[in-house]
């Protein structure tokens, strides 16, 4: 079956099995920057936004993502150009081996968007979906600190 | 593992009610709706050749009215946890939050959790203690279900290849109140018990209507008859809800699983009754 | 305390950007999986179903009847040579028991026969297809059991051997055995004044990467096999690969891309012989990766063990003797056996001054998952014992836990005579502890927590509060086995590349390795280019294991880039006319005298297109002969709920002295990383088994490790010294830590209840039992 969709803000429309999950269809359309880690919906580290919202993409089917607007990391930026929290994250040490990261980091913007100068606890809650072995969560909770009010100083000087 | 069925020959996304009502009663056992997805994607039996999706038929709102707490049943239970409001909003916020990660609640709808029947589907629990009413939808009409139901049938079995448009959860009245528990070593895991509690007090802080109701243990809640009847006349005094809970853990016959032996959670079954109306009883108080 | 050498660290001691950081977290395409060959196959593996059984007959007819099935090997299509899984130095330290495939299966999850086919999903169902006729054998569990005669005997097949001249007996399910003796136990105890004396069990888990084992494997166009796979230990894969395939050493190359976790699970040859063997077979590329349940069942796991500890103190709270005695399982295989049990001893009992100690431990196979290599490895299942122990001595003493360490730990100076008796495989190696910062680490430690204040809301409705801490050791290298080398090179715009072999498995050594060339070399840290663990391109290392990367191959780069330095030296005399001794070397230039700078721009650009052309290149291997320990102290708080049993870590703080840091940020993320490893351990997880042997918790649904929900506010402190042996001053820091938490909850858990937690993991069931039986 076909599905219609946006993928980081381009129109896409893949031919997919009408039994296929979205995080296999998405690795085999080349966009390994979705991990998989558990197949189960446990650990986090095939996080995608639909519609803005992070979910795990391995326990969602590929037909759910009709009509919708997906994000992976790669919507967010790369190496040369990194979004504020990919930016944070490598300053304050909060990419160990990384396999998580892509994920966190997606789930991290959207509490920002709804959120933008959270609680540790609205922090905590926010991540509670990904698993992380090497950092103890320590870090990756500083860098979104760091990054809410990074954004929120920006904010204060256009809005001056 | 890991939710790929090339079983799976349709997957139909209906624009109407009617369209996958019609949808599920063509194929029915070889049927499954997709909610939120996160049961469906990761096991899904090879009878199910057809998915029928219905995030088009905007069955999500979350609206507060006079006759009660109205949620859609596609509505997720991180929208529930932040939209529930009202005097139950608290317990339903509560309860939500304690299941799966956040990744979990941005997923998994309310009518999911009350038509998937797994033993760690915390939210029947509680719509059964809040005597919810389920509007399920069929070829021949909607029934609004009693979520006591559930205390007593398998979602299943009351649901056939009817589908759950929504919950109304009824408006609150004055000296009573509710309350969710869940003993859980690590935020967000199936519990190793559950219980959710709803009274009544008159003007002397004596329960006079009590339902409770536990969860967490067998593939349906399961409604605690026996201890109901014990608390009702009495105040929820410590004495009290001490033979309570160890009523539960002498009658109480739970399952094992991998986390938890049987006898912890039978003990615990009765930890998380007797925490429950606490909750329950002190809302009451404190809505007065 | 600077180095005599480098007075001011301008790279060195900075948290510096992780050189691979930008690209991980926009998700590149950088693990083994990421980048899949066009003509890829895929492989899977048949598992036992049974924990002790012989394998009658495989017929794989229906498997190899379907459409896109290449292959199915069974232990008839593969070569037969006997071999540990563990990447350890050569000869081994384990014993040879594991062939490729076998004739029999000693665990529910051992392999039976690979299939091979074209599509991830169709290669699983093929996998199903397989029938296996088995005649079931008896099985054995408990390591205490299977040492008892007339036990199963797991090993009988007469090729398994140990490679090394140490104590091993299959036919008594005995993988490795250990004793050290120290003075006399009995007469400590004789003169002891208190004595205590307990079980403690340290319970089976696994180190749960995100990312599981996974390996590619293809052949070149010339025959060679290339390996790309996530691995801790390059060249070990190479050499056990071509061993198992019987090639030569030269027709395989191994490549590490970046690996997501590795903790020791990943210090194992796991994937890559079959892997290899099937790519060679088909002349295609073959993937091969676990699934989570794969990797929790049928890659390598935490030893457990059950320790028997004695240990008496007089009153002035000066030690008397120690005698422990620990029985460990290795599951079905010995791989890590003997060296993970002497750990238990050597990585421990050197921390307080022991007149009188024994030390026996036995392994033990068993037919249940096989245990390896483990972040901690030993000190972490001797530690809860160990610092349980301490905490009882004290308090039947009456004196302050963190008073009593204080007593008794090692100094600067001191030496053990468990350094000595304890080694790896062989004697160990007698040293003096050159650098101690645990004083410092307690002082700290206790302010930072609050040790002397009272904990607040001590008592609120069932729940009870109270406090613990621990003192900890572990140690830096494997002393005179494990080398590190590493070659750098200059380039005609000054910059450099770094060669090293050491493998950066998430830890961030290819950046700490790229700051001490630097540092040398008067560079930014973005001047140096590493490239790390590529057997064809790369200098040889043993590998990311034994917490050895930063203290011996960074000490192998300081060496390359010091010969670096001395290659430019000369090249600017050359070009300045100015004797190499009163050159002194600048930012990214050389200073001759009056004559100006000589920059590294222009020293590359002459050497590489002007006048006797050449490659300034330099290469340095490291051994070491000690292992200095870092030092560390943990404090917590925990809330124990009376009624349920759940435990809450509440606060959380632990002082490190791993020397001279060399990234700050990246060694508080291993300290972070390796405390809450532990917490999880010690709270939540464990594997457990039917009475038949199968794993129960197969996902991450029902083994659960610890979320940011369960997190306790944790508080690291470096506490800066000097190890005058290590690169810069440094000390190893991603072990240590992992063994804390264990011990630290229960000693809070006892000053909150008065119950003794002595078998791990401190479920609410155990924990419920023991208030029960204390009145609560």
């Amino acid at each position: 079956m076909k599905i219609t969709f946006k993928l980081n803000g381009r129109d896409e429309e893949w031919e997919v099995e009408p039994g296929a999950n979205l995080l296999d269809v998405l690795r085999e359309n080349g966009h390994t920057e979705v991990k998989r880690g558990c197949d189960t919906g446990d650990c986090g580290a095939c996080t995608v936004l639909v519609d803005g919202v992070p979910r795990s993409s391995c326990t969602m089917m590929a037909g759910q993502a009709q009509g919708r607007e997906i994000t992976t990391i790669a919507g967010l930026g790369d190496a040369l150009d990194p979004h504020p929290l990919q930016q944070a994250w490598v300053e304050v040490g909060a990419v160990q081996c990384g396999f998580c990261t892509p994920g966190m980091i997606l789930s991290a913007k959207a509490l920002l968007d709804e959120a933008p100068m959270p609680t540790e606890d609205q922090i905590k809650d926010a991540l509670s979906g990904n698993l992380c072995r090497c950092t103890g969560y320590v870090k990756p909770i500083e860098a979104i600190k760091l990054t809410a009010t990074r954004l929120n100083n920006d904010k204060g000087v256009t809005d001056a | 593992m890991g939710g790929y069925f090339p079983w799976v020959k349709r997957y139909l996304r209906p624009q109407s009610l009617d369209e996958a009502i019609a949808a599920m009663n063509e194929f029915k056992d070889a049927a499954a709706v997709v909610a939120g997805g996160t049961s469906v994607a990761m096991r899904l039996p090879r009878r199910v050749e057809v998915l029928v999706d219905l995030q088009d038929l905007g069955l999500d709102k979350v609206q507060v009215t006079d006759a009660g707490l109205k949620l859609g049943a596609m509505a997720n239970l991180r929208k529930v946890e932040k939209a529930a409001a009202g005097a139950w909003g608290g317990v339903i916020a509560s309860a939500c939050s304690t299941v799966g990660s956040r990744l979990v609640r941005n997923a998994a709808t309310l009518g999911g959790e009350m038509a998937a029947g797994l033993p760690w589907c915390d939210i029947p629990v509680l719509m059964a203690a809040l005597d919810a009413r389920v509007s399920v939808s069929r070829p021949d009409g909607e029934e609004a279900v009693s979520a006591w139901q559930w205390t007593s049938q398998r979602p299943s079995d009351i649901l056939g290849s009817g589908v759950i448009t929504r919950l109304l959860v009824p408006g609150h009245v004055a000296n009573e109140g509710a309350g969710f528990y869940k003993v859980m070593r690590v935020q967000g895991e199936y519990g190793a018990a559950v219980a959710a509690a709803w009274v009544r007090l008159d003007e002397h802080d004596t329960i006079t209507a009590c339902r409770l109701v536990s969860g967490g243990v067998s593939p349906h809640a399961v409604a605690l008859n026996y201890a109901q009847d014990a608390l009702v006349g009495s105040k929820g005094d410590d004495t009290t809800l001490k033979y309570v809970a160890s009523m539960i853990e002498q009658r109480f016959k739970p399952a094992s699983d991998p986390r938890f032996d049987r006898a912890y959670r039978q003990k615990m079954t009765g930890v998380a009754a007797k925490r429950a109306v606490q909750q329950a009883i002190a809302m009451a108080k404190g809505g007065r | 305390m600077p180095d005599k050498d480098y007075p001011k660290l301008g790279v060195v001691g900075h948290s510096v950007k992780k050189v691979d950081a930008f690209g991980l977290a926009a998700g590149a395409p950088v693990f083994v999986a990421d980048e899949i060959p066009r003509d890829c196959v895929y492989m899977a593996m048949v598992f036992s179903p049974h924990a002790h059984a012989r394998i009658l007959g495989i017929d794989a007819s229906e498997a190899l009847a379907m459409d896109g099935v290449l292959a199915v090997y069974t232990h008839k299509d593969v070569p037969r040579v006997i071999h540990t899984t563990a990447g350890q130095g050569y000869p081994e330290p384990s014993p040879y028991d594991t062939y490729m495939l076998d004739d029999k299966v000693r665990f529910v999850g051992d392999r039976v026969a690979a299939v091979v086919a074209t599509d991830r999903h169709l290669v699983r169902e093929a996998v199903k297809r397989v029938k296996v006729e088995y005649e079931v054998l008896d099985a054995v569990f408990d390591p205490r059991e299977a040492l008892k005669p007339g036990a199963p005997v797991i090993h009988d097949e007469p090729q398994a051997r140990m490679p090394i001249p140490v104590t091993y007996d299959p036919k008594r399910n005995l993988a490795a055995h250990v004793e050290a003796i120290v003075g006399d136990v009995d007469a400590g105890e004789r003169d002891a004044d208190v004595v205590v004396e307990g079980y403690f069990y340290h319970h089976q888990y696994q180190h749960s990467p995100i990312e599981p084992h996974v390996c590619l494997a293809w052949p070149d166009p010339n025959g060679r096999l290339i390996i790309k796979t996530s691995t801790q230990v390059p060249f070990h894969v190479r050499r056990i690969v071509a061993a198992r395939l019987g090639i030569p050493i030269r027709q395989i190359r191994v490549i590490k891309p970046r690996i997501g976790g590795g903790f020791g699970t990943k210090q194992e040859v796991l994937l890559e012989d079959i892997a290899g063997f099937a790519a060679l077979q088909l002349k295609r590329p073959v993937l091969f990766e676990y699934n989570r349940t794969e990797e929790l069942r049928s890659s390598r796991t935490r030893h457990a063990m059950y320790i028997r500890m004695r240990a008496g103190a007089k009153q002035d709270g000066s030690l008397s003797f120690i005698d422990m005695h620990a029985v460990m399982n290795t599951g079905a295989y010995g791989s890590h056996g003997l060296t993970v049990l002497s750990n238990t001893g050597s990585k421990t009992l050197p921390l307080y001054r022991w007149p009188n100690i024994r030390f026996i431990g036995d392994t033990a196979y068993t037919n249940l998952p096989v245990a390896g290599a483990y972040r901690g490895y030993g000190g972490t299942q001797g530690g809860f014992a160990l610092e349980a122990t301490m905490d009882e001595l004290a308090r039947k003493l009456g004196i302050d836990p963190v008073k009593f360490r204080r007593m008794n730990h090692i100094r600067e100076g001191q030496t053990s005579p468990i350094f000595e008796a304890l080694g790896e495989g062989k004697a160990g190696v007698p040293q003096t502890v050159n650098s101690c910062g645990l004083d410092a680490c307690l002082d700290k430690g206790a302010d930072a927590f609050g040790w002397d204040r009272p904990i607040p809301k001590r008592v609120d409705g069932p729940i009870r509060r109270g406090k613990g801490m621990v003192t900890l050791m572990q140690g830096s290298a494997i002393p005179d086995i494990d080398m590190g080398a590493a070659s750098i090179k200059l380039n005609e715009d000054g910059s450099f590349n770094l060669l090293v072999g050491a493998t950066d498995l998430g830890t961030g050594s290819d950046t700490v390795l790229a700051q001490i060339a630097a540092e040398v070399l008067h560079v930014p840290v973005e001047k140096v280019i590493v490239y790390s663990s590529d057997t064809d391109l790369t200098p040889f290392d043993v590998g990311a294991y034994a917490s050895s990367t930063t203290y011996l191959s960074g000490m192998a780069v300081k060496k390359a880039a010091e010969k670096m330095r001395d290659r430019i030296f000369d090249v600017a005399a050359r070009l300045s006319g100015v004797p190499v001794d009163e050159l002194v070397l600048t930012d990214g230039a050389v200073q001759a005298g009056d004559k100006g700078l000589v920059t590294f721009e222009r020293i590359g650009l002459s050497t590489l297109y002007e006048k006797d052309q050449q490659q300034l290149i330099a290469t340095a291997s490291h051994i070491v002969h000690q292992s200095p320990p870092p030092f560390s102290a943990h404090f917590a708080q925990v809330a124990v709920d009376t009624e349920t049993g759940i435990i809450k870590v509440e606060r959380y703080v632990a002082a490190v002295d791993c020397g001279q840091a060399i990234n700050p940020a990246l060694a508080e993320g291993q300290i972070e990383g390796a405390v809450v490893n532990g917490l999880s351990a010690a709270l939540y997880e464990e594997l457990r088994y039917n009475e038949k042997g199968a794993l129960k918790n197969k996902d991450f649904d029902t083994y659960k490790i610890m979320g940011t929900m369960d997190l306790p506010r944790i508080r690291t402190i470096l506490v800066p010294t000097h190890e005058p042996t290590g690169p810069f001053g440094a000390k190893s820091v991603s072990e240590i830590c992992i063994n804390g938490p264990m011990p630290v909850i229960s000693n809070a858990v006892y000053d909150a209840v008065g119950i003794r937690l002595r078998e791990a993991p401190f479920t609410p069931e155990k924990v419920l039992a023991l208030l029960r039986d204390k009145g609560y």
